[in-house]
């Protein structure tokens, strides 16, 4: 009977939310913005399958009701909310808040917390708002104006910048919305977080997180002082053509690296501290 | 899993599906009267103009149309005398 029950709840969550996974999944295939989901969602849905077992030992089914289903309704609240005001992340992002409240409110916390990260990823696998995008594209082409400004300047190519414009001895470069870092942020964020699953604490989740975001931006901004260069070594053809694609490209490769890497140091730092005590330090 | 949680949630999720469904569902609106828009509004005079050719109406896809050019000089007259300009 439960069985047939849950067979029912699948069922309808997935005819409820039918339209937003299509919308997603197609805005994932063709949006160069949010390509980066259909990799983060894979791997969710990878995780979830792995951790099936670990999941069915861990359901609950006499725990608190009351937390999992207010973040149920919550999510239905907001998916009503997205569906009668036509706003489509509200509606896509109602849907893990649903799968959340539903698995806490039918299976207990600690199912829930075995399948955080799967949710976790999920849940920035669903592309940002336009209006928050809008609305951070400005100010990055701006830092990455500046941070360009600044290496050319540094390695002695003279260079004026107006706003977003950096005015060279060979040409204007204008850093355009496509240059402001937005989509390098985004997908560095989201390789982050994979690699924050695999630290063993909380805080050292959050830092390689946050040690993303202004990675991110510095390498835009190198890359764009990269073109700066390019365009006085081989003329203004090389801010728009295949050198323009290979520093994007190669950017984003380095700056995957550097993320390992600090990832690797921070572990290392830690573990010297951890095994730094004031005994070994009298000896 | 218990089964009255299941059930909760079931319907918890029609009913949302339910209501998403109706909000949906396209309300009848009654077909407009163009030929009752009178010729005379106001300032503006409105005459009967010939109808647009079937490329147009088939291409634009209104479901009703009006073609009523209207002679504004009597308002732009009027406008000119409250601006003082006439």
């Amino acid at each position: 009977m439960s069985r047939t029950l849950g067979l029912l709840l699948a069922l309808s969550i997935g005819w409820l939310y039918a339209g937003v996974a299509s919308g997603l999944v197609a805005e994932w295939a063709s949006s160069p913005d949010a390509s980066y989901g259909i990799v983060l969602a894979s791997v969710a849905l990878l995780v979830a399958w792995r951790r099936r077992e670990a999941l069915a030992q861990a359901i609950d089914p006499a725990g608190a009701a009351a937390p999992g289903a207010a973040v149920m309704l919550l999510g239905l609240t907001v998916y009503l909310a997205g569906q009668l005001g036509a706003d489509l992340f509200l509606t896509r992002i109602s849907l893990p808040l649903v799968i959340v409240g539903a698995t806490w409110f039918l299976a207990g916390w600690r199912a829930l917390t075995t399948m955080a990260a799967p949710l976790l990823f999920f849940t920035i696998a669903i592309p940002l708002p336009t209006l928050i995008a809008t609305a951070v594209t400005m100010p990055l082409q701006l830092t990455a104006s500046r941070v360009a400004e600044a290496s050319l300047t540094t390695i002695g190519v003279p260079v004026f910048r107006d706003g977003n414009v950096l005015e060279l001895p060979s040409a204007a470069l204008e850093v355009a919305e496509a240059c402001s870092g937005l989509r390098s942020i985004i997908s560095l964020a989201a390789i982050s977080v994979l690699l924050a699953w695999t630290e063993p604490t909380l805080p050292r989740r959050i830092a390689i997180v946050a040690i993303s975001l202004p990675l991110a931006i510095v390498m835009n901004g190198l890359r764009i002082a990269a073109t700066g260069l390019a365009c006085e070594a081989w003329g203004p053809r090389a801010a728009s053509g295949s050198w323009h694609t290979f520093t994007g490209w190669i950017t984003f490769v380095v700056s995957v690296f550097l993320l390992v890497q600090l990832q690797r140091l921070m572990a290392r730092g830690l573990s010297t501290t951890s095994a730094w005590t004031p005994k070994a330090a009298q000896a | 899993m218990s089964r009255a949680r299941l059930l909760v949630v079931l319907f918890l999720v029609t009913c949302t599906g339910a209501l998403t469904a109706a909000a949906r569902r396209p309300v009848a609106v009654a077909e407009p009267r163009l030929e009752q828009l009178p010729y005379q509004l106001e300032a503006w005079q409105g005459r009967e103009a010939t109808t647009l050719d079937p490329d147009t109406i088939r291409l634009v896809g209104a479901d009703a149309f009006l073609t009523k050019p209207v002679d504004i000089t009597e308002l732009i007259k009027e406008v000119r005398r409250l601006a003082g300009t006439a």
